[in-house]
């Protein structure tokens, strides 16, 4: 079969391994569920926020560590430069680009016009786009579908909430966040549940030792 | 070129072929540790299929021939081995492939 290759096959079969458990799903969609509605109770609460990835990180290893790893075993996979550099590079353009945009609306419909429009569509567009482009890593390195549609649903989210008139502005952040968390969240859940089912606690298997 | 010419070096790199990456068992082992910087005995028990005799058994062979490292510690007082994929086993599982692909271009 041309540009099959078993060994690359291999590779990425036991990298989806890693993922099987929906825990990054829960830990995602959590982390969106609750943005989402700390931001539409309003500023006071959204800052809090950003303490949650501080919580939500020591909860995935515990995890991990007490229901998946006694199950498939332990892995990690090795972080080079270049992931770090990517996550900067792809930060530094995103804000690049959502200053430069505010500029081009300003230039082209006048400050208050421009100003106004950006806000209320491009933004929530914007961090749709923001959002699904970590779901739309995974999904392209790992080939798994089920993160593609979580980009997608981001992407739309943040495009169609505006164009629909059902939200705009910082509200649209607040529904798509809290909307699409949630749908993750009950999907990691239900793979979660589904994981523990089919694995089975192994007996201590380490010949090795 | 030839085709005998051509069998003749297909042969010639088939008898070069490291049979220690050829065998089927031990070559899922590295092609599992390949993508990450450690695993555990169990996840490549799981992803490889094998039963642990056998899994245990081709892992000192790969230990053996330096493709393996292979080192244990502690989390949380339970003992856990790690292995990981060396340099030089990195470099004879690529060295394996170009070959494999090499030939498999000329038997075409």
């Amino acid at each position: 079969m041309p540009g099959y290759d078993p060994l690359k096959r291999a590779e990425l079969r036991a990298k989806q391994a890693m993922v099987r458990d929906g825990i990054i799903e829960m830990m995602l969609g959590g982390l969106l569920l609750v943005f989402g509605v700390l931001f539409l109770l309003g500023s006071p609460f959204a800052a809090l926020g950003a303490l949650l990835p501080l919580g939500l990180a020591p909860l995935a290893k515990w995890l991990k560590q007490r229901f998946v790893y006694p199950r498939i075993g332990y892995a990690t996979v090795s972080r080079g430069r270049r992931s770090i550099r990517g996550v900067l590079f792809t930060v530094c353009v995103s804000v690049f680009l959502l200053v430069g945009t505010l500029f081009g609306f300003d230039w082209l419909l006048g400050r208050e016009q421009g100003n106004a429009l950006w806000l209320s569509h491009f933004v929530p567009a914007f961090w749709g786009g923001f959002v699904a482009i970590g779901p739309f890593t995974v999904g392209w390195r790992l080939r798994l579908l089920r993160w593609y549609i979580v980009a997608a649903l981001f992407l739309l989210g943040g495009i169609l909430l505006p164009i629909l008139r059902i939200a705009t502005g910082y509200d649209a952040i607040s529904l798509e966040s809290a909307i699409v968390g949630g749908l993750t969240l009950f999907y990691g859940i239900g793979l979660f549940v589904s994981f523990l089912r089919t694995y089975d606690i192994a007996e201590v298997p380490d010949a090795t030792r | 070129m030839p085709r005998d010419e051509g069998h003749r070096e297909v042969a010639e790199t088939l008898t070069g072929l490291d049979r220690t990456v050829h065998e089927p068992a031990r070559l899922a082992i590295l092609a599992v540790l390949r993508g990450f910087e450690c695993a555990d005995f169990l996840f490549l028990l799981r992803q490889t299929g094998l039963t642990r005799g056998n899994l245990s058994s081709h892992l000192s062979k790969l230990e053996t021939a330096g493709y393996v490292e292979i080192r244990k510690e502690f989390v949380d007082k339970i003992p856990r081995t790690l292995l990981s994929l060396t340099e030089p086993g990195r470099s004879a599982l690529e060295a394996y492939r170009r070959s494999m692909a090499e030939i498999l271009t000329d038997l075409e």
